[in-house]
């Protein structure tokens, strides 16, 4: 058995140097592109609505490819298996599905700006409130699992304190977003998802030029047969929940719709298309690193820094500086999203429809970036004290997202969505989604919320079906 | 594990695999019903904007 140090891979000095170069890169960046375009709040949150499918489809891969992609889908395969990478890589279904009802939403409402402005018009006011709360506690889970993992990673990959490496990455994320809004976060977007994809490339080109497919297969039919079980219970388990948990993050949140209104209406269903496959990517491959690690017999001390581990061995000082570029990168580009959207969604629905309405253009957006400024110090104050289990507060969340797939999907396609149906789906299959968590495990509740709520919303539209005019939604989202 | 599924193992004796299974086929089921919902209502739509231009 091979036993490899973890901590740190890479000498702080190094780390420091990639640290400060790319994050002046990115906010010298993110200031360039803000002086860009009209000047306007709208141009500040949607970045003129004219994102082509290049940009559009790499913006939805990086903002989908987190620090978890790059470290948990690789822990994923060396301690599961097939399965284990299968089903992680199962949540790029988010996007895919995504792809026709982002068309929809560009048909019915090419002026929105939200996805609460949806709910609010198709829906309206108490429907919005729950679709407020659980998209509250659903981004505060997503900001705080980000900012956790920032620090922990940063601490693993170099030794840097965990509260500084934190810091830092929401530090420059912040900083770009604030002066760049949408468009930087787009741009910055684009040359980061090229980078995980080309570093991914390069460690799985050289891990399987070093270990080929057949010496690695059959390394593992004669020691680990398990991790080429399709029928593992584990990996059964979390297969559908991976899917049904990404649909639900994807349909209800702001991240998503506000790329949708962002882009060119011919280029939304293609680029979610192509984003969510292109994502799909990443897990396989770096959960098929995590085989390599397992047929090699490698002992991790931190069954997490699979990847890293491979790709210093492979690569030497050089894998170590490139696996901490990809993660930064990973890091950087989610945080960037969720603060833009986030902010949009609160300025629009809570700021400009609920306290002032009479606010001007540029209230709006100064407004956007003073809650850019505060998600990321309430970020900062929440995550602060440590917490080691991130999945657990992840796989929470899940049972209320995956409550709104079946509310926004029929929504977007059925004249006949009853609103308070939408009501009922959403707190039953949240009740039940928490049920299943706490009583079966944290990797069922997604499943269990999104059966209840489609039951529920599917039931009550077809017993009391309303008949909603679509035209109030692109008039509404005018006003 | 959760302590539902403990109390069933327990109980009933069911294979471990069978009851990962049965909750595999119900998350299979609400993405195969979501997926056709969601094509359904695409195609559906996509006919009646087919006269548009985008």
């Amino acid at each position: 058995m091979t036993v490899l140090a973890t901590t740190p891979f890479l000498a702080p000095g190094i780390a420091w140097f990639l640290v400060v170069a790319f994050s002046v890169l990115w906010i010298a960046l993110g200031v360039a592109w803000g002086r860009q375009g009209r000047g306007d709040a709208d141009d500040y949150m949607l970045a003129g609505r004219n994102i082509g499918l290049s940009l559009s489809t790499a913006t939805l891969m990086a903002s989908w490819v987190t620090g978890n992609t790059t470290l948990l889908a690789p822990e994923f395969g060396y301690k599961t298996g097939l399965w284990g990478m299968f089903s992680y890589a199962l949540a790029g279904l988010g996007l895919i599905l995504f792809a026709p009802l982002a068309l929809r939403i560009k048909q019915l409402m090419p002026k929105g700006r939200t996805s609460g402005d949806f709910i609010r018009l198709r829906y309206g006011r108490i429907t919005w409130v729950i679709f407020m709360v659980i998209t509250a506690i659903y981004t505060l889970g997503f900001l705080m699992t980000q900012a956790m993992g920032a620090g922990i990673l940063l601490e693993a990959l170099s030794g840097f304190d965990y509260r500084l490496g934190m810091v830092v990455v929401i530090g420059v994320s912040t900083i770009y977003t604030l002066y760049g809004g949408m468009r930087a976060v787009i741009g910055t977007d684009f040359i980061q998802s090229l980078l995980i994809m080309g570093l991914l490339v390069l460690v799985a080109v050289l891990a399987f030029r070093q270990f080929p497919i057949p010496e690695v297969h059959a390394e593992l039919a004669r020691h680990h047969t398990d991790h080429l079980n399709l029928l593992l219970p584990a990996g059964l388990l979390i297969a559908w929940n991976s899917a049904l948990f990404s649909m639900g993050e994807v349909f209800h949140n702001n991240i998503w719709w506000s790329r949708v209104f962002a882009s060119r209406r011919s280029v939304v269903m293609p680029s979610f298309l192509l984003g969510g496959l292109a994502w799909m990517s990443v897990p396989l491959v770096t959960g098929s690193i995590g085989l390599v690690a397992l047929a090699r017999n490698l002992e991790l001390t931190q069954v997490n820094m699979v990847f890293p581990v491979m790709a210093a061995d492979l690569l030497g000082a050089g894998g170590a500086a490139l696996v901490f570029v990809v993660v930064f990168a990973s890091l950087t580009s989610t945080l960037d999203s969720l603060l833009a959207s986030t902010a949009d969604l609160l300025a629009e629905d809570v700021f400009l429809h609920l306290l002032r309405p009479q606010a001007s253009d540029a209230q709006l957006k100064l407004a956007t970036r003073w809650i850019v400024v505060g998600l990321a110090v309430a970020t900062l104050a929440l995550s602060w004290p440590r917490l080691d289990s991130l999945a657990s507060v992840l796989f929470f969340t899940g049972a209320l997202v995956a409550s709104t797939i079946w509310p926004v999907a029929c929504g977007l396609y059925w004249t006949s969505a009853n609103r308070h149906g939408a009501i009922a789906a959403m707190v039953a299959g949240s009740v039940v989604g928490l049920l299943a968590y706490n009583l079966i495990a944290p990797y069922c509740a997604a499943v269990f919320s999104a059966a209840v709520s489609a039951a529920v919303m599917a039931g009550w539209s077809i017993a009391q079906p309303e008949s909603f005019q679509w035209d109030q939604l692109n008039a509404g989202a005018e006003a | 594990m959760g302590y539902l599924l403990d109390v069933v193992w327990q109980e009933d004796g069911v294979n471990e695999t069978v009851w990962a299974g049965v909750i595999f086929a119900i998350g299979a089921m609400v993405t195969l019903a979501t997926a056709v919902m969601i094509l359904n209502g695409h195609l559906r739509h996509r006919r009646n904007h087919r006269g548009e231009v985008s």
